[in-house]
């Protein structure tokens, strides 16, 4: 099955950018794996997810848990992602909902968001906090695996 | 005193509060937005080579990236001392267009419509895109994405992402276009000129066919008399890559003319306790406070700011509409902030033209890419986003090390305006503690039609994102909560 990996974040500032990171990572280490940062999400994504099997988000969140906490869901399956709204204007899950309405047959059927709790979001610098970094690494590693298991 | 908080902003680039003060009779006293801080990107970029910050300054912001890049650009232009080759010069326009097709559409569409397409008085689950697709039908929502798309891949076509442009360099353009390149642009540019005039007339059947919305346009609560600023060229039309910087005052004459690099003999910024953020304003009219009229330097930017600072548009479809709108709206300037809406559809249309006009320009195509660069020294570059003026300003040492940043963006020359559109639409709507929802969704609309973009916040937020109004007595204790989202 072919699958899309999309990074979501901003890399300038801190946790925000883990999505884009482990996008980053996955190009250096899979780069058999097709992986794209389009930073702020948006109706950017369906263009990109367009004609693949499968699409991971990642992404980094708030919900207040453990930051480095990591959350696994499969939008396709009908789990309930928890709510992540975006701040530019069309958040993921109404972005995937117009996806489905207008263009049924080119997004992928399955539809994996991987969410990172972010720790700082709001200072300046291109390196996540220690437990979001970890994290980053925890998830590059499961999609490399993820991956590899299904292309076999 | 009671506060009324609307917190966070619904349909919003980025996050802000809106906190609103009302008096003892339940009247609204004043109102204020609170937005982000953008702390710290200034140390961030110093000691940082010149020729990174076009790559840099996109990532600020992802709502902006390409005004962001092309601003910088043309800063490094400046402080090299170096001209742009003619090619690049139309290059770097013709990627503006499309930056410009792609973020007016998505705010139009997305961000607008639903208040007039649906109601401003509709439910807020009704009251989205989901809610205009109902409306207007699934192939129009097609072509909404097919046009945001394109306008992407119009910015796209020079190498390097839309999010992430990495074309511009100082002197001009790190690529070029080859003729099927220029022949897509084309068809894409000539779709995008339908669309943008489907859209106008879309406007024209939804708002401006029904009386209740015209009155809300024209209502007292949405009249902001200031002065306006945007980028004209030679004839006074607007321009959003270059060109001369003119202010217009509450009749609609030239207050001031002048070239970027004078910015700051003209533009000052004041500070307020309460916000990180700063207000500008005119430097020779002054600080009035949160007033409009001649007295006041607050002045206005973006869509309606720009055709009001200008005599016309340059491309001839756009500008009948921009006579249309004066004619319609009761002449130049047009003082409703409501009619930055429609402007954003005049400016959409200008885009697509524009870029029809480049993209069919015989030297469009040319291989004079580059002009060799000058000594580092100090530079400004301007160029208009979506949202309005954006300024750069760099200082570089001998090294080409940055030494010094200073960056005005729209949302902070609005932000003044923002207030007092805000407390102005509060002010009509809100009586005696008479708070409802459809209410304060008019309030909102009165800042969501300038566009406001905080994206050079960040993109996380928290795990719900509710609308909540918190109201408090004259004590500031907490005396009601209501809540949606």
């Amino acid at each position: 099955m072919k699958t899309l990996v999309i990074g979501v974040g901003n890399l300038l500032r801190c946790d925000d950018g883990a999505g884009v990171h482990v996008v980053n990572r996955l190009k250096k280490l899979a780069p058999q794996i097709d992986a794209v940062d389009v930073a702020m999400g948006g109706v950017e994504i369906l263009e990109a997810m367009k004609g693949y099997g499968r699409v991971i988000i990642v992404d980094s969140i708030r919900t207040g848990a453990e930051p480095g906490t990591i959350y696994n869901v499969n939008i396709a399956d009908g789990e309930e992602p928890p709510r992540i709204s975006s701040s530019h204007g069309v958040d993921l899950v109404t972005t995937l909902e117009l996806g489905r309405r207008l263009m049924p047959e080119e997004m992928p059927p399955e539809q994996v968001l991987i969410g990172i709790e972010a720790e700082d979001t709001v200072i300046f610098s291109v390196t996540c906090t220690p437990r979001v970094e970890a994290a980053v690494d925890r998830v590059v590693d499961e999609i490399i695996m993820l991956v590899g298991q299904i292309n076999d | 005193m009671k506060i009324v908080t609307i917190d966070p902003i619904t349909r919003l680039e980025g996050h802000g509060k809106i906190e609103i003060f009302l008096n003892e009779d339940g009247n609204v006293e004043n109102a204020y937005l609170q937005i982000p801080e953008l702390r710290g990107f200034e140390r961030f970029c110093e000691g940082r080579k010149a020729e990174d910050m076009p790559i840099i300054t996109p990532r600020i912001c992802g709502v902006c990236p390409v005004a962001h890049h092309l601003a910088s650009t043309k800063t490094l232009d400046a402080a090299y001392g170096v001209e742009p080759t003619e090619t690049a010069s139309k290059l770097r326009e013709l990627m503006n267009c499309g930056y410009f097709i792609y973020d007016h559409t998505l705010h139009f569409y997305f961000l607008a419509a639903p208040d007039f397409v649906v109601g401003p008085d509709a439910p807020p689950s009704e009251r989205n895109i989901f809610g205009v697709l109902k409306k207007v039908g699934l192939d129009v929502g097609r072509e909404v994405i097919k046009h945001r798309a394109y306008g992407q891949r119009i910015t796209e076509t020079f190498g390097g992402k839309a999010t992430h442009p990495t074309c511009g360099v100082p002197g001009g353009i790190s690529k070029g276009l080859n003729e099927e390149e220029r022949q897509s642009i084309e068809d894409m540019a000539r779709s995008s000129v339908e669309f943008a005039k489907f859209s106008l007339g879309f406007f024209n059947d939804v708002v401006l066919s029904n009386q209740d919305y015209v009155d809300l346009i024209l209502s007292d609560s949405y009249q902001l008399k200031t002065y306006n600023m945007g980028l004209v060229d030679d004839n006074n039309h607007v321009n959003f890559y270059g060109g001369d910087i003119r202010v217009t005052d509450q009749q609609g004459k030239e207050y001031v003319k002048f070239v970027e690099q004078d910015y700051l003999d003209h533009v000052c910024e004041h500070v307020e306790p309460w916000t990180y953020s700063k207000f500008t304003y005119l430097k020779d009219v002054g600080w009035d406070g949160f007033t409009d009229g001649p007295r006041s330097g607050v002045f206005r930017v973006g869509p309606l700011g720009r055709l009001n600072a200008a005599d016309g548009m340059a491309t001839p479809q756009a500008a009948e509409e921009y006579k249309r709108m004066y004619k319609t709206l009761g002449g130049r300037p047009i003082q409703s902030t409501l009619a930055f809406h429609w402007a954003r559809l005049v400016e959409l249309l200008y885009a697509a033209e524009r870029a029809v006009e480049l993209a069919t320009d015989p030297g469009i195509t040319g291989t004079d890419l580059r002009n060799p660069v000058g000594e580092p020294g100090e530079g400004v570059g301007v160029v208009e986003a979506a949202r309005g003026t954006l300024i750069h300003h760099y200082k570089l040492d001998q090294e080409g090390i940055i030494k010094k940043v200073n960056l005005v963006v729209a949302t902070t020359m609005n932000y003044a305006d923002i207030c007092m559109s805000i407390r102005d639409a509060a002010k009509g709507l809100i009586k005696n503690n008479n708070v409802n929802e459809g209410l304060l969704n008019m309030v909102e609309m009165a800042f969501r039609a300038y566009d406001p973009c905080f994206g050079c916040s960040t993109h996380t937020l928290p795990g719900k994102a509710p609308l909540k109004v918190n109201i408090y007595d004259d004590k500031k204790r907490l005396v009601e909560t209501v809540q949606r989202g």
